[in-house]
């Protein structure tokens, strides 16, 4: 187990160095340079120029460069080169305003999916599988942003409430009115950001059931003369759910996925809309920073799988 | 007692088959297939897409096209679908050819008709590019990983690696003159590599050389590595990052596309190729000697195909949804009409001009929708163990 | 009688094809006695007692006609509650993967007092009581230690012993043995088939045998159905199949037989292969693959023939020989 443990956790640390420098050599190895993003602006003078490139040690070799990013990154003292903030604080401010859009995604994608993909499962081929199957791959198929779309010309049309934003503006910040206004304004990009997981996880819990329903103890079971309410919840659906469990490591990247599109598009001021600021502006800094804690995530989310897997698998003893 | 029952009989065969009629794999597939009626839907509407797409660049390319794309009518800007062009203000070569403007028009009078054509063609080889380099990439790393993994890569290798990697870097950087040394250096390492690696064996390896041949990894655990360093990325996220970054080109951005979408090919090749490796069919290949260039391709991609021909198939339906996300962010190459950026300049016109929104994203969700049904259904048709159990 | 099966019929429906997996089948079993099923794999065996339980997958499956009697009831016509009664409690049925046959995330103790506890109103203690002698019952040592373990932690010998006392829990009437010892190894095979015998003889029990392995037969039964192409080829005691065959099927099986080989010949075996269930040829299902084939024998299907004391065999061709000899 500890073996496990280490091994695993140095394998981790080599592919994060990787990263490190793979999306250095990315942002760094394209043409054009920070510096030179508005060419145009009068408060760009050489001077100027020469000053920010010092500053940031653009004027470096590359692999110094490097070392001084990440060392500023890891100390935590890295800024923004567009307002000089330190950017792990401005990801942090970002962070919890999309951090409300995931847990409200991931509890609508976690509590419809499992009794829709286990119901399909139950009842293959009949009417509500065959119809719930095409609702997820309609799910899967649609555009984000046009589904967008369609729901804020449902929602405004019918229920006459203001979606785009965080709040409606110039509300006052007590009371139940506060509260409903919060509510829709997360409601809608946090369908948008369920939507196609709903569709992915109803299929794959689907999937996961037919497969161990059609397992030799599933028969067993039913030899047994158990009801089918017990064959299926007890025994079957016990089996079902272990790849599941470990999924609990893998939600963790979506943490600060912030999908970029709904955010773009309901206005919503989290780390999506922040990643897509900084790529226009080249603010290299930023971009680095969200690219490397989306690593660690993944990279820490597999881990937890693992070990999840470990824990709920009697098969498996490391 | 024992009672049998004297007139059990049988059933005669319907007809008097007497036997499994012949049917090749291909045709057992297609009979599975087309019983599948929402993976049938998806292939027919593929047909349709491809022929429209196929037919919508030849309509709107070249400098007078049969429907222009780019033509701008102000005076006609925001035209509902199927009105009428003002003949007053517009000169004759400006009507658009239907006589209508059949979808309406966008916010510079473009016919959103013609747009969507030449839209269809964008995204079918957007969709098509973009899998084809991430399948080739995939069948080429999954292939090394799953045929010649157990292959040592020694410190030799790497040094030879890092310095000719290293060289070109630099070259690119403009440290032309550094640059050329440590690729020159890089390959006298290689060169040194191979003629010691041929008389290896024959004589002892003179000292101060043999560190170069020092093993340090296997190649599987190099291109799992490097399958595991890209999936650290968030995709979609990375790709706005090089397009943006790089000049937004049509090109440019299939080949991001392609690029950032190999791995699953090539976790599918390389799995399936190791579980073939230990196969008779390629030991009986070996056996008769078989060159491994010919085993790799004759015999075993084809046989590890059909997961990869899945994946791609619903990798094409997420390669257009990719496409139409960026242009839909403004990442998209202006010079082209795609359905994304036709859906991106409707954005603003949601309430008064709708149809810019429904009109191309109506076409997006129908063919996403009827690639990964296709998909989908390729998909059950493929697995054993899903056809034994329907 | 316990059981009797009637012109049993069960077809699968797939790609637009029937496959007859058991066409027109019959069988009986008396209390206390042991029936072996035999047959290669693919005859319809298995299916027809699947159906026996009610655990034939509808679709594909279809039972298209016949009964199936036990104690007098026609069990067909049971609704799915009644037959969970009888599952398990009157008939119990021991798989042939016993690897696979007990569920993984569950102790062996908590699968096999559930099929206690399912049928039977016990406490608790009671149950896991009942669960280690039922342990001790079916040979595996330290029973008490045992039932905190999980499937994995034991060989397939013990696992198979597991799902022998799951199957006899409820002291059953009947018990369904579908090639119990098959994937088992030969050392193993020999002391589960042990085990059988003695249990038979402790628990008065009906055992329905399912093989393809005559060896087996000749140890275990009282009485031989041998089945092919879904349809029951010979019937009769071990004494009658195994010194006086009379199908050519049979006949063929038992000269495959290596016991039965002479020095230096080489071994027999019957020339084709089983048909496909879903085209199978007309008349006699034996037909193409039989050295005894007449012309009468590709146009109709042969009737059962009594050849002598409770022993039949379906083929009019030996039976005229026999006759008129």
């Amino acid at each position: 187990m500890l073996a496990f443990i280490g091994r695993s956790a140095i394998q981790k640390i080599i592919t994060l160095f990787f990263v490190s420098i793979i999306s250095f050599l990315i942002v760094h190895l394209a043409p054009g340079e920070p510096s030179q993003i508005d060419p145009l602006n009068p408060k760009f003078t050489q001077e100027v120029l020469e000053r920010f490139r010092k500053e940031f040690h653009l004027d470096k070799p590359l692999h110094i460069q490097y070392l001084y990013y990440y060392r500023d990154l890891l100390t935590g003292k890295s800024v923004s080169w567009k307002d000089n903030r330190p950017v792990l604080k401005k990801i942090y401010e970002r962070f919890k305003n999309s951090l409300w859009l995931f847990i409200l995604g991931t509890l609508i994608t976690w509590t419809l999916s499992f009794p829709v993909g286990i119901h399909a499962a139950i009842r293959r081929g009949g009417l509500y599988d065959r119809s719930t199957t095409f609702l997820a791959y309609l799910l899967i198929s649609i555009p984000g942003f046009f589904f967008a779309y369609m729901l804020i010309i449902f929602v405004v049309t019918h229920f006459h409430v203001p979606v785009i934003g965080m709040e409606t503006f110039g509300i006052s910040s007590t009371g139940w009115h506060w509260f409903m206004d919060r509510m829709w304004h997360l409601l809608l990009p946090s369908i948008l950001g369920a939507a196609g997981g709903i569709a992915v996880l109803s299929r794959y819990v689907r999937n996961q059931m037919l497969e161990v329903e059609s397992q030799d103890y599933v028969r067993t079971a039913k030899a047994k003369g158990l009801s089918p309410d017990k064959v299926h919840y007890k025994h079957a659906l016990r089996n079902a759910l272990l790849p599941f469990v470990t999924m609990f490591g893998l939600i963790l990247p979506g943490l600060i996925g912030g999908s970029v599109i709904i955010e773009s598009i309901f206005s919503w001021p989290g780390m999506g809309r922040m990643a897509y600021e900084a790529i226009l502006a080249r603010n290299y800094p930023v971009i680095l920073a969200v690219n490397f804690i989306s690593a660690i995530l993944v990279l820490v989310g597999t881990f937890i799988s693992d070990l999840l897997y470990m824990v709920v698998d009697p098969r498996i003893r490391l | 007692m024992i009672v049998m029952n004297q007139n059990s009989k049988p059933s005669p065969a319907e007809g008097g088959v007497l036997e499994a009629p012949k049917r090749t794999l291909f045709q057992e597939n297609w009979n599975l297939f087309r019983k599948n009626r929402l993976a049938m839907a998806g292939l027919v509407v593929f047909v349709i897409f491809f022929i429209i797409a196929v037919g919508g660049f030849f309509l709107t390319y070249g400098r007078s096209p049969v429907f222009d794309p780019a033509l701008v009518r102000l005076q006609e800007k925001l035209r509902p679908p199927l009105s009428k062009p003002n003949l007053e203000t517009l000169k004759p070569e400006e009507l658009p050819r239907l006589g209508i403007y059949l979808f309406g028009t966008d916010d510079l009078g473009r016919d959103v008709f013609s747009r969507m054509l030449q839209g269809a063609w964008v995204s079918l080889t957007v969709g098509f590019v973009a899998v084809g380099i991430a399948v080739i990439i995939g069948i080429i790393l999954g292939g090394i990983a799953g045929y010649y993994g157990s292959g040592q890569i020694s410190l030799g290798h790497l040094l030879a690696s890092v310095l000719v990697g290293g060289g070109i870097i630099g070259i690119l950087l403009g440290e032309t003159a550094v640059g050329v040394l440590l690729v020159l250096l890089g390959a006298a390492v290689a060169a040194v590599l191979i003629r010691m690696g041929n008389s290896k064996g024959k004589g002892p390896i003179p000292m101060g050389f043999s560190v170069l041949f020092f093993n340090l990894f296997s190649v599987d655990v190099l291109i799992t590595g490097l399958i595991d360093i890209m999936l650290c990325f968030p995709v979609f996220f990375l790709i706005l990052t090089v397009v943006a970054l790089i000049p937004s080109k049509i090109h440019y951005i299939m080949i991001v596309i392609g690029l950032t979408s190999w791995m699953g090919s090539a976790r599918f090749i390389r799995a399936e190729f190791l579980s073939l490796r230990e196969l008779d069919f390629v030991t009986a290949a070996k056996a008769l000697g078989v060159s491994d260039w010919r085993i790799i391709f004759r015999h075993m991609v084809p046989n590890a195909m059909s997961p990869v021909l899945v994946s791609a198939t619903i990798g094409i339906a997420s390669a257009i949804l990719i496409e139409a996300g960026l242009s839909f962010l403004g990442f998209g190459d202006a010079s082209y009409a795609t359905w994304g950026n036709i859906l991106s300049s409707g954005k603003d016109f949601l309430f008064d001009a709708p149809w810019l929104t429904f009109v191309p994203g109506f076409a997006v969700l129908t063919v996403v929708l009827a690639f990964n049904l296709f998909g989908e259904g390729l998909r059950d048709v493929l697995n054993p163990k899903l056809k034994e159990r329907h | 009688m316990l059981l009797s099966v009637e012109n049993l019929k069960v077809f699968f429906h797939s790609d637009g094809a029937v496959s007859r997996a058991v066409d027109g089948v019959s069988y009986e079993i008396r209390k206390g006695e042991t029936v072996c099923l035999v047959g290669e794999s693919g005859c319809g065996k298995t299916v027809s007692v699947l159906a026996i339980l009610g655990l034939i997958p509808q679709p594909p499956g279809e039972i298209s006609g016949g009964k199936i009697f036990f104690k007098g009831k026609n069990l067909l016509d049971l609704d799915e509650e009644e037959f969970q009664k009888i599952r398990g409690k009157e008939i119990s049925m021991i798989f042939q993967e016993p690897m696979t046959s007990l569920n993984p995330v569950f102790t062996i103790g908590d699968q096999i007092e559930e099929a206690i506890t399912t049928h039977d109103t016990v406490e608790g203690a009671e149950a896991h009581r009942r669960t280690i002698e039922l342990l001790a019952d079916v040979g595996i040592a330290s029973p008490e230690e045992r039932t905190k373990d999980y499937p994995h932690n034991l060989s397939g010998g013990q696992r198979q012993r597991v799902m022998i006392a799951m199957a006899l829990a409820c002291k059953p009437d009947l018990v369904i043995a579908d090639e119990p010892t098959t994937a088992l190894d030969v050392t193993i095979q020999d002391q589960i088939l042990h085990l059988f015998r003695e249990l038979k003889e402790k628990r008065h029990m009906a055992l329905l045998y399912i093989t393809h392995n005559l060896g087996v037969v000749a140890e275990i039964a009282d009485r031989i159905y041998v089945m092919y192409a879904g349809i029951i080829a010979e019937v009769g005691s071990v004494e009658q199949i195994f010194r006086n065959p009379h199908h050519p099927y049979t006949m063929g099986l038992l000269a495959s037989l290596p016991s039965r080989a002479k020095k230096g010949q080489s071994l027999y075996s019957i020339p084709g292969a089983v048909p496909d269930p879903a085209y199978k040829p007309q008349g006699c299902p034996f037909n193409p693959r039989c050295p005894h084939v007449q012309e009468s024998c590709r146009r109709t299907f042969p009737e059962m023939c009594d050849f002598e004391d409770h022993h039949f065999a379906r083929c009019p061709i030996i039976f005229q020989q026999r006759k008129g000899s």
